[in-house]
């Protein structure tokens, strides 16, 4: 009980000072910043051990919790910070209510959300690729997690073109 | 050993979880992503359950055993909506596909090219079509209406997350 009592507390305490931070300023690095407050959190539990102390399994499984935990809420995070289009597709449908939406109003709705190029902005303002003359191209090595992805790719073997 | 096991099992059932999801995926050739997840996911389940069965911890065991499930499920249940997300954003994610695109040349992609492949208005027809195919949006007399509503109350729950949080509802805003 001593574990999941704990990882809840740290993980609800790591949320009130993500609330807090983004209410007093909002971060450049949204996802950076998320995961260092949440590292920090647990840092900082770490180094009051020596307070109330706790056998090493009990610690890993705390560690273990609260990051799977901490995880969850960084990933969901990711559907906050950029908007998805089929949700705002349908919370606009859902405001036009009976009178519905015509084909000009659904693609001058979405035309000014360019979804592509909002992701292609977030990946040069990210670092991870720059853009000159009209051509983009990654940027150093690429990030390790972006890496790993495209590794976890080939085990599936090939996908669909397109989005 | 026996005291590390209520650690290790969450993380087996997640390999477990993985490694199903990937083996069908590959059998059913690349179709039907979302089942394979989601026999992934039962597998590992089931090997969590196993797991807390064959070795329960000691020295109580029925109580250690229901307080290890207490974290080790929740905590099951959140790695593999990260493995879902990772494994997903490899199959649908724009930005991903755009930056493999791009890292997998080194002469770059043009604007152009990445414009040609990712048509906003192509990628907004298909999702018309989608939404109008599974019934959440309905085409009548020309006009589009909201059909079924089971993704109104999620975008309720992440659009009012989004204005406490960011204080504002998109990002284009």
């Amino acid at each position: 009980m001593a574990v999941f009592l704990t990882s809840l507390v740290l993980f609800l305490g790591a949320l009130g000072l993500h609330l807090i931070v983004w209410k007093i300023r909002l971060p450049k690095f949204h996802t950076r910043t998320l995961l260092l407050l949440f590292a920090l959190v647990l840092f900082l539990w770490l180094v009051t051990l020596t307070l109330r102390p706790m056998s090493l399994a009990e610690v890993a499984h705390v560690c273990l919790f609260y990051t799977s935990l901490s995880l969850c809420y960084v990933i969901t995070y990711s559907a906050f910070e950029a908007d998805s289009p089929t949700l705002s597709l349908i919370r606009h449908a859902h405001e036009a209510a009976g009178l519905g939406m015509s084909s000009e109003e659904v693609h001058l709705f979405l035309e000014k959300r360019p979804f592509v190029k909002a992701r292609l902005a977030a990946l040069t303002h990210d670092g991870l690729v720059r853009e000159e003359n009209g051509r983009y191209f990654a940027v150093g090595g690429g990030s390790i997690f972006f890496r790993v992805i495209l590794i976890f790719r080939k085990l599936y073997g090939s996908i669909q073109e397109g989005g | 050993m026996v005291i590390w096991w209520a650690v290790i099992a969450p993380i087996a059932a997640l390999a477990v979880n993985v490694l199903g999801q990937i083996v069908v995926f590959r059998l059913q050739h690349g179709r039907h992503f979302l089942r394979s997840i989601a026999f992934g996911f039962f597998l590992g389940g089931v090997a969590l359950l196993i797991a807390q069965c064959i070795w329960p911890p000691d020295p109580s065991p029925i109580e250690a055993w229901s307080k290890a499930l207490l974290v080790n499920l929740p905590c099951y249940a959140a790695l593999s909506y990260c493995f879902f997300n990772f494994a997903n954003l490899g199959q649908s994610s724009i930005r991903v596909r755009i930056y493999a695109k791009v890292a997998a040349r080194s002469g770059g992609v043009s604007v152009l090219e990445i414009a040609r492949e990712y048509n906003e208005a192509m990628l907004l027809e298909m999702r018309l079509h989608r939404l109008v195919e599974s019934g959440d949006l309905a085409l009548r007399d020309g006009r589009y209406f909201l059909g079924r509503k089971r993704f109104v109350p999620i975008a309720r729950i992440i659009f009012w997350i989004k204005r406490l949080i960011l204080g504002k509802v998109s990002e284009f805003e």
